[in-house]
């Protein structure tokens, strides 16, 4: 999984330049969808509450992965989407689910030893791992790098010629 | 006249009883995922390995581990389990305390014959770069969403700042 930095960065800058021709994608709704690309990393709270904590309470297997997954974003965007009024919620939902979406895959985009990404598309596609282009490791900081430059150009493009 | 364009008002109530479904569906997946073993790859773990290695020699197989130290092309690698297995064909960089993804085939003598090895952590010093990173990810979330929105206390909603009606 990328840092938070990166997706968040990536978010901002798609939803920049989609708002060039979206006209209802506007500062809030930019701030709305960067909180959804921190949804997929919403898994890291297996660091505070182990998953087999859990699993011997439910008496169940259990995991903290899925909010990393197609199925999972789609539901807890839906879950923060409750907290905007009610004529916000279209836009809160689209807005979160494109970040969260964005990151999904931002991570797919990374390099795994065997050439297949974890299973994100579950429970659409339940085991599937998609083969992926290896494009960089997380603890790289050319990636973020890379992601902070083309943030700055798309922040210039949008403050001088739109 | 009745504005049919905007939706009624939710009580909060509602609110919460969608939130409750999305929350047991998001719960039922997270059981369901790791009752299929969906995040699993088609290689023995470490565990395994540990105890019946020898029945696995010959076979692809994918481990993560931390490096523990390094000989020319070779890695020691220590991954669950298995408190030292050596890697054979690495040309990367990488520090002791790093760590490694390898993807070999298993060999005799606790081998692994590497085709190819990704570098997760270049060093021990990547974890901190990591959350530092996405400590001041955090930062620019929060500042950013709340330079836009507001906390309503009376509905218990966000509100766009500079509405008074929503």
């Amino acid at each position: 999984m990328a840092d938070l930095l990166t997706h968040a960065l990536v978010a901002f800058s798609v939803l920049t330049v989609g708002s060039w021709r979206v006209e209802w994608i506007r500062k809030p709704w930019i701030a709305v969808g960067v909180c959804g690309s921190a949804i997929p990393d919403l898994m890291k709270i297996k660091i505070l509450v182990d998953p087999e904590t859990i699993e011997s309470y439910l008496g169940l297997p259990f995991t903290w992965v899925t909010p990393a997954t197609l199925g999972g974003v789609l539901l807890l965007s839906a879950v923060i989407t409750m907290g905007f009024p009610r004529t916000e919620w279209r836009r809160a939902y689209v807005a979160l689910l494109t970040g969260a979406v964005l990151s999904l895959v931002g991570d797919w985009l990374r390099a795994f030893p065997d050439g297949h990404s974890d299973p994100w598309l579950y429970p659409f596609l339940l085991t599937y791992r998609p083969p992926t282009p290896g494009l960089y490791v997380t603890s790289d900081p050319l990636v973020l790098g890379v992601v902070i430059a083309v943030t700055t150009c798309v922040l210039l493009l949008d403050r001088y010629r739109f | 006249m009745i504005d049919t364009d905007t939706p009624p008002p939710v009580h909060l109530w509602t609110r919460a009883v969608v939130i409750l479904l999305c929350l047991v569906s998001l719960g039922g997946l997270s059981v369901h995922y790791d009752a299929i073993d969906a995040g699993k790859r088609p290689y023995p773990d470490t565990g395994t390995l540990d105890a019946e290695y020898e029945v696995h020699v010959g076979e692809d197989i994918v481990l993560y581990g931390t490096v523990i130290n390094r000989q020319d092309d070779d890695l020691h690698i220590r991954s669950g389990d298995l408190t030292d297995i050596r890697v054979t064909g690495f040309t990367g960089e990488v520090q002791p305390g790093g760590v490694v993804a390898v993807d070999g085939t298993l060999q005799e003598d606790r081998t692994i014959a590497a085709s190819n090895v990704v570098v997760v952590n270049p060093g021990p010093w990547a974890f901190t770069y990591k959350y530092a990173v996405s400590g001041v990810g955090v930062v620019f979330i929060l500042g950013l969403f709340f330079r836009s929105w507001s906390v309503s206390f009376t509905d218990l909603t966000f509100r766009r700042r500079g509405d008074n009606d929503g």
